[in-house]
């Protein structure tokens, strides 16, 4: 194995995202330490990957034992105050050579960064969900963010197999933000009664689209999808393009979620 | 609505002699697959594209300029100006007055709504919209949107006549661009507005929504094949339309399309060929 850019990573939280990015990191031939605050979370995490990576994966759960990492991937919840507070104390803890990397889909890097005394070294690596299946990821450029940061992150990326792209950190980088007209036309076509749901769907796959808006909706949770455009439309200053539609806060407030709970847009009786 | 409740009497009303009215871009690569098909069709295009028309070369009739049409000369006619409403207008009054009265007019709606372009009309019950994407020689779907004047013979014609080329139909609510069009050119424009504000490049905007969310093209590579001029037009006419603030086009896209940049067919538009 050639050397990497980065040669000893840090996943910071054993949940989906911080497990299969542990995983990508693993299969790529970094020597990986997967870190929460929760044993709880640790263990589990640790049943998931020793079927595939045991003893190539090590495991922790204090901030301490991270001291040697050259790259710190967080992947934490989604709250601005959690991962101020992890990355200011990652920030007194290790070198300032370290590179420090958010896996954030909707918050500000910047502000991130801005709680620490090393903020060029602060960048966002977003790996889209499941890690091991999407082939990009989205290099983030905060304001404070070095350049040439940026430019390692992105050739580690490649080292994983992976393709990145760079984005400036605005609200939804490129991904979220550019794709969700796919999802809020789909709505306004349903409330102007342009055509139903299920004719919307099979238009838009026959059109070329891998899977009709309301079936990803459902497959991704109508709870995250109402998360997501609520951050974007909030991060563009109620930008009244990237406003959630009524429709699907309804459905949210009914706890008709999608898949997960056999019920969504459509009724989904083999699971749930 | 539902795209799957339309009444046809399978031999109901011939289809064979087409009139395919418009620009070349459009009217040429559906002219061809009308005749792969077995229809006999008969091009209609701008007067400064005939000598084009001629060239075109699979065989097909040019109507030549100021060539009158025939009141019993075709038994169906497809009318394909997107970008030019004015030009649009003053075809559909033409054909409305040269053709008898019992002859469908399927007219494509990418940027305006069948209703506004039936109101002109003094048979509106012949009139069918249509949402096709361009590029129309690949086109695989074709949204119907009849207005509540529409017969339903002109509407089972519409829907044989694009089943007969191989393109599946689907009825919708009379509205500019349909379903896809008006999906496929909102993405353009949200990129579109992501390069003006320098989030990525035009690359790597591209290559993030094919591998991130499987899109058949990225969306700004999308807009250069179906024309940036038709991207613009259907945004224009959703705007029209609505009024909302969503539909604004980028001043990008603008800016393209006044140069001329307008995409693929024309050597360069987000990207160059």
């Amino acid at each position: 194995m050639n050397s990497m850019t980065f040669e000893r990573i840090t996943v910071f939280g054993a949940g989906t995202m911080g497990v299969g990015i542990a995983q990508v990191c693993a299969a790529a031939g970094a020597r990986v330490t997967v870190c929460d605050v929760s044993p709880e979370a640790v263990k589990r995490a640790q049943k998931t990957l020793d079927a595939e990576f045991k003893g190539r994966i090590e495991f922790c759960s204090s901030l301490l034992e991270t001291a040697e990492a050259d790259l710190v991937i967080e992947a934490v919840s989604e709250r601005m105050e959690i991962k101020q507070d992890l990355f200011s104390r990652l920030d007194s803890h290790l070198p300032p050579t370290t590179v420090l990397a958010t896996n954030t889909g909707t918050l500000s890097v910047t502000a991130i960064a801005a709680k620490t005394r090393f903020p060029e070294r602060v960048c966002g690596l977003h790996f889209f969900n499941p890690p091991m299946q999407t082939r990009l990821v989205e290099v983030v450029k905060a304001r404070q963010t070095d350049g040439g940061v940026a430019d390692r992150c992105a050739a580690f990326v490649r080292e994983l197999e992976r393709e990145p792209i760079l984005a400036q950190d605005t609200p939804g980088f490129v991904v979220t933000r550019c794709s969700r007209p796919f999802l809020n036309e789909a709505l306004h076509c349903l409330d102007s009664g342009v055509a139903d749901l299920r004719t919307i769907d099979e238009i838009l796959r026959k059109g070329g689209f891998p899977e009709g808006p309301f079936e990803q909706m459902d497959r991704t949770g109508l709870d995250a999808v109402y998360a997501t455009t609520r951050a974007l439309w909030e991060g563009f200053f109620h930008e009244p393009r990237f406003r959630p539609h009524l429709i699907l806060r309804k459905l949210v407030e009914a706890g008709y979620l999608g898949r997960k709970t056999g019920r969504g847009f459509y009724e989904h009786r083999d699971v749930g | 609505m539902s795209g799957s409740q339309i009444a046809i009497e399978p031999e109901f009303y011939p289809i064979e002699r087409l009139l395919i009215v418009g620009p070349l871009a459009d009217a040429g690569p559906l002219a061809d697959r009308a005749q792969a098909a077995g229809h006999h069709a008969t091009l209609l295009v701008p007067d400064e594209e005939i000598a084009a028309a001629h060239e075109w070369g699979k065989g097909h009739r040019v109507l030549l300029e100021g060539e009158a049409v025939g009141e019993d000369d075709f038994d169906l006619v497809v009318e394909l100006h997107c970008t030019d409403l004015a030009a649009k207008a003053e075809a559909l009054l033409y054909l409305e007055d040269a053709l008898a009265e019992n002859v469908p007019i399927l007219t494509l709606t990418l940027a305006v709504s069948t209703g506004e372009l039936a109101r002109e009309m003094l048979i509106p019950e012949r009139v069918v919209g249509f949402s096709l994407l361009p590029p129309l020689g690949d086109s695989a779907l074709a949204e119907l949107m009849p207005t509540p004047h529409t017969s339903g013979d002109a509407v089972g014609a519409a829907k044989r006549l694009f089943e007969s080329l191989g393109i599946a139909t689907a009825q919708v609510g009379d509205s500019p661009g349909g379903v896809l069009a008006r999906t496929v050119c909102c993405l353009v424009n949200e990129c579109a507005l992501a390069v003006q504000e320098k989030i990525a490049s035009a690359e790597d905007i591209d290559k993030a929504l094919r591998l991130a969310e499987n899109y058949p093209y990225g969306p700004l590579t999308w807009g250069d094949r179906i024309g940036l001029d038709r991207v613009l037009a259907v945004m224009e006419g959703l705007f029209a339309e609505y009024k909302e603030e969503r539909y604004r086009p980028a001043a990008n896209l603008k800016q393209l399309v006044r140069v001329g940049h307008s995409g693929m067919a024309k050597g360069q538009g987000f990207f160059g060929y």
